[in-house]
């Protein structure tokens, strides 16, 4: 027993290894969010300055708006992420064209490997003023709009192409759990002489909801993630007010502008927090929907 | 038990191997160090090699080009990704590492190169750890901090002793602006560079040919601009949605880009983004200026009026609305050619000119570029620091072509495989030089013969093209930069400088916040999503939010 366990505890080392090096070793880096950090002076040598960083992170305006937009797309991504997916599962699942079903399916999940960087391409071009989009408007003699410098609908579009993207992939899952319902189920149903919707109803949609809840609370660990490279390449300053996020923001602190204490400290404070809610989320899972690691 | 034992086992393999790698890290450097001093000494004969350096004043005459004895130092440069060698060759030992070796008697170690953002992460994290290299290329910032932190050697001795006349030469073509960039307390504490000034101007890129078909004369001035727009535009000369006049960022960065208002903004006198004086002879931010807001103004009008394009705050790729011929004026520095070469490939009636934009005042206002932006600098205690001017003085040498080996060198090699990498060492007005030699060759007033090699390939692409114009655009793209934009770089000028190009410590925790603060309002009065009065209010929040006390910083550091 004791030798068969040496084994797998063998198979783990790669593993860790990989864990230390690059990511329990570059977490030293955190330090340079309570330096004074100066590139000359180096890590050891930059002057301590406390929480100095932080407080000046509570101070500007920009904080308030960036921890705004990060929670509210990614509220709006997870809402929206739960909810389109597991109604397109059902209506898939009603489906009895099962040549159909998987031509559907397939079709929706490409977008998933998509990078952001050629979506976005095509989301720019779409959406310009003489794209597709505007042009359906002008059609219908409307007025057409510059969607990606407006900030009424820069957030809506983050989440919205954010869920096309990926709505296909996530209701794999959901389709998975609708294929583990007990086919008996519905034959009773049948003979009690049911309706389709009172099938989805009382049958299929209260056997998903366990994987919903599964999904839902797992996901309240990502809310500080709203999607850099989303954002990243769909954004202009004229969006700053309602599409800066923690993450594009810190790149254009840190990187762009080099203020690499500033930058690290709001990471890190992002980390923090996004630590806590996983905690938080993975006790929510345990509890309703017994689900856990260790 | 067994699993906590495992747990202690693999940290422990872990650490060990760690510390193993950086063990063998340090002795690889130590080996070299020692490899690498006592080498010279040995070639010369049993002298130690600090003697030549005690001989050399006492020596009648100094080579500047050549070391008397072996030096060797280490250095680690950039490298671009696509820089190609040939078969054989390699980074450590290729034409010019042998030149080098051949014509200064010096040989340098590179202890890692790197290119691109790898580059500028590791020799952070390197110079960050005190670890660096004898010999090596930093930007301004960069060499400010290693100067302040007291990790560089003072040069000014060996500068005076060992420069060559070419290197002196140079220097003076900046009137000594550039060197006095790299003193710090009267101590020069790196050989800067020198910036070739054409980058500079921003002037207008207009299809020559929608002109002549309106009938209209090329544009001296912002109303001109405009009229030509309006024309372009109310004309459809590119079709539905034609786009008078691109632009890009509100700003006007010291190195034109394309697409930029650089130009529109200097015919207000305005420079935003760079600290300029003021009207009252201060030291100012140009982004608060009157001048900016009377810019920012007139382009929120012809964005108002449709003569801007319309989307320019977010399109990706601008020059796609050039090449596509939708756009018919774009601002640009003098290599923009390829833009309109691209063009002339769809459109094979198209035809550029270049026009420069005047204030008010009839005077073509241009923010130059800081005279220097890359630095050499030695590490202090460097055994030999005049070896470092010796290569500077080899390096600058051979770049110019002054010494005939030279010219054997294959000039299709990058010249970043030179050990210390690339870094522009030229006449500040290098393009206006070489535009007029082959202005003189075209004209038959000097022989092709007698060209640098240099102007020699942009004049065979000349002649080429004279023979069968247009035939071969890449062939064009590659001299026309050369001809017409190259000749308005000579228009008289007032030139300016931004007169502070690295950080302050209130700018270390603010600037990125200002910057934001600055775009936001800048694209939102350009766009007419606020009124242009709000600029007041920019102006507030910016001096409000730390630029105050940035601008008082700025001006101490400058006095």
């Amino acid at each position: 027993m004791k030798s068969f366990q040496k084994h797998f505890h063998l198979m783990l080392l790669p593993g860790m290894a990989l864990l230390i090096v690059f990511h329990l070793v570059p977490m030293f880096g955190v330090l340079i969010a309570f330096q004074d950090f100066n590139i000359g002076l180096g890590i050891r040598n930059s002057p301590w300055i406390g929480l100095e960083n932080f407080e000046y992170l509570f101070q500007i305006r920009d904080s308030k708006v960036i921890f705004y937009n990060t929670i509210f797309i990614s509220m709006g991504k997870i809402i929206a992420g739960l909810v389109v997916p597991v109604t397109f599962a059902i209506l898939l699942n009603e489906l009895r064209l099962a040549a159909f079903k998987r031509w559907v399916q397939t079709i929706v999940y490409l977008p998933h490997f998509l990078s952001w960087v050629i979506l976005a391409g095509v989301m720019i071009d779409m959406l310009s003023m003489d794209g597709i989009v505007n042009n359906v408007i002008g059609l219908f003699g409307g007025e057409r709009i510059m969607f990606l410098a407006s900030n009424e609908w820069f957030p809506w579009l983050i989440i919205g192409s954010d869920t096309w993207k990926d709505f296909g992939f996530a209701a794999i899952v959901y389709l998975a759990a609708l294929a583990g319902i007990d086919p008996t189920l519905y034959e009773a149903a049948d003979i009690d002489g049911a309706t389709r919707f009172q099938k989805i109803v009382y049958i299929t949609f209260p056997n998903l909801v366990p994987t919903i809840i599964l999904l839902a609370t797992l996901s309240i660990g990502n809310i500080l993630n709203a999607g850099f490279d989303q954002i990243f390449n769909l954004y202009n300053p004229l969006v700053y007010p309602s599409g800066d996020v923690i993450d594009t923001y810190v790149y254009r602190v840190g990187l762009v502008e080099a203020q690499y204490g500033f930058a690290t400290a709001v990471g890190l404070l992002k980390s923090v927090i996004g630590f806590i809610l996983i905690v938080i989320s993975y006790r929510l899972a345990y509890r309703y929907a017994n689900y856990r690691i260790f | 038990m067994v699993q906590r034992s495992f747990k202690w086992m693999t940290m422990l393999l872990l650490l060990l191997s760690l510390v193993v790698t950086a063990c063998t890290g340090n002795n690889a450097g130590n080996t070299e160090e020692a490899a690498g001093d006592p080498a010279p000494s040995a070639e010369a004969g049993g002298k130690t090699d600090e003697k030549p350096a005690e001989e050399a004043p006492a020596a009648e005459a100094i080579d500047p080009y050549r070391m008397p004895e072996p030096a060797t130092f280490t250095t680690f440069k950039h490298l671009g990704a696509d820089a190609k060698l040939p078969e054989g060759d390699t980074v450590e030992d290729n034409q010019y590492t042998r030149y080098l070796k051949e014509k200064a008697n010096i040989e340098v170690e590179i202890l890692w190169y790197a290119s691109g953002n790898d580059y500028e992460q590791k020799s952070k994290l390197a110079i960050g750890s005190g670890d660096i290299p004898d010999v090596m290329f930093v930007d301004e910032q960069t060499f400010k901090t290693l100067a302040n932190a007291g990790q560089l050697e003072d040069l000014t001795e060996v500068y005076e002793k060992y420069k060559a006349p070419l290197t002196e030469e140079l220097y003076a073509s900046t009137n000594g602006m550039a060197l006095e960039k790299a003193t710090i307390d009267g101590k020069l504490l790196a050989i800067p560079n020198i910036a070739v000034q054409a980058d500079a101007l921003s002037m207008v890129w207009v299809r020559q040919d929608w002109l002549d078909k309106l009938g209209l004369e090329g544009p001296k001035t912002v109303a001109d601009v405009e009229n030509i727009a309006k024309a372009f535009v109310d004309n459809k000369m590119g079709g539905d949605g034609t786009i008078g006049l691109t632009a890009g960022t509100l700003d006007a960065p010291m190195k034109a880009g394309r697409h930029n208002l650089k130009g529109l903004f200097g015919a207000y006198n305005a420079y935003p983004g760079n600290w300029v004086r003021d009207g009252a002879g201060n030291l100012a931010y140009g982004s608060i200026l009157p001048e900016t807001k009377a810019a920012l103004g007139k382009i929120r009008d012809m964005y108002a009026a449709g003569l801007i394009d319309k989307e320019f705050a977010i399109r990706k790729d601008t020059d796609q609305m050039v090449v596509s011929g939708k756009a018919g004026m774009f601002f640009g520095p003098w290599w923009s050619g390829g833009i309109a070469r691209d063009t002339y490939g769809n459109f094979p009636d198209a035809n550029f000119k270049v026009y420069a934009i005047h204030d008010d005042k009839g005077q073509l206002n241009n923010l130059q570029l800081p005279v220097s932006s890359r630095f050499m600098v030695v590490r202090k205690g460097m055994k030999n620091p005049e070896a470092a001017i010796v290569y500077i003085n080899t390096y600058i040498r051979s770049e110019r072509k002054a010494e005939p080996d030279a010219l054997k060198l294959d000039a299709t090699i990058s010249t970043e495989f030179w050990p210390i990498g690339n870094g522009t060492f030229d006449y500040a007005n290098a393009v206006e030089r070489k535009s007029d030699m082959l202005a003189d060759a075209l004209a038959g007033k000097i022989k092709p013969e007698e060209l640098t090699p240099e102007v020699k390939l942009l004049y065979d692409f000349a002649k080429a093209d004279e023979a069968a114009p247009r035939k071969d655009l890449a062939g064009w793209g590659r001299f026309w930069g050369y001809t017409e934009p190259a000749q308005l770089l000579k228009l008289p000028m007032n030139s300016l400088y931004n007169e502070f190009t690295t950080t302050t410590k209130t700018m270390e925790r603010k600037w990125a916040n200002l910057k934001k603060l600055e775009e936001e309002y800048f694209y939102a009065i350009v766009m007419g999503n606020r009124p242009l009065d709000d600029f007041e209010t920019f102006v507030s929040e910016w001096k409000a939010q730390g630029g105050d006390e940035i601008t008082a910083e700025v001006q101490a550091e400058v006095k």
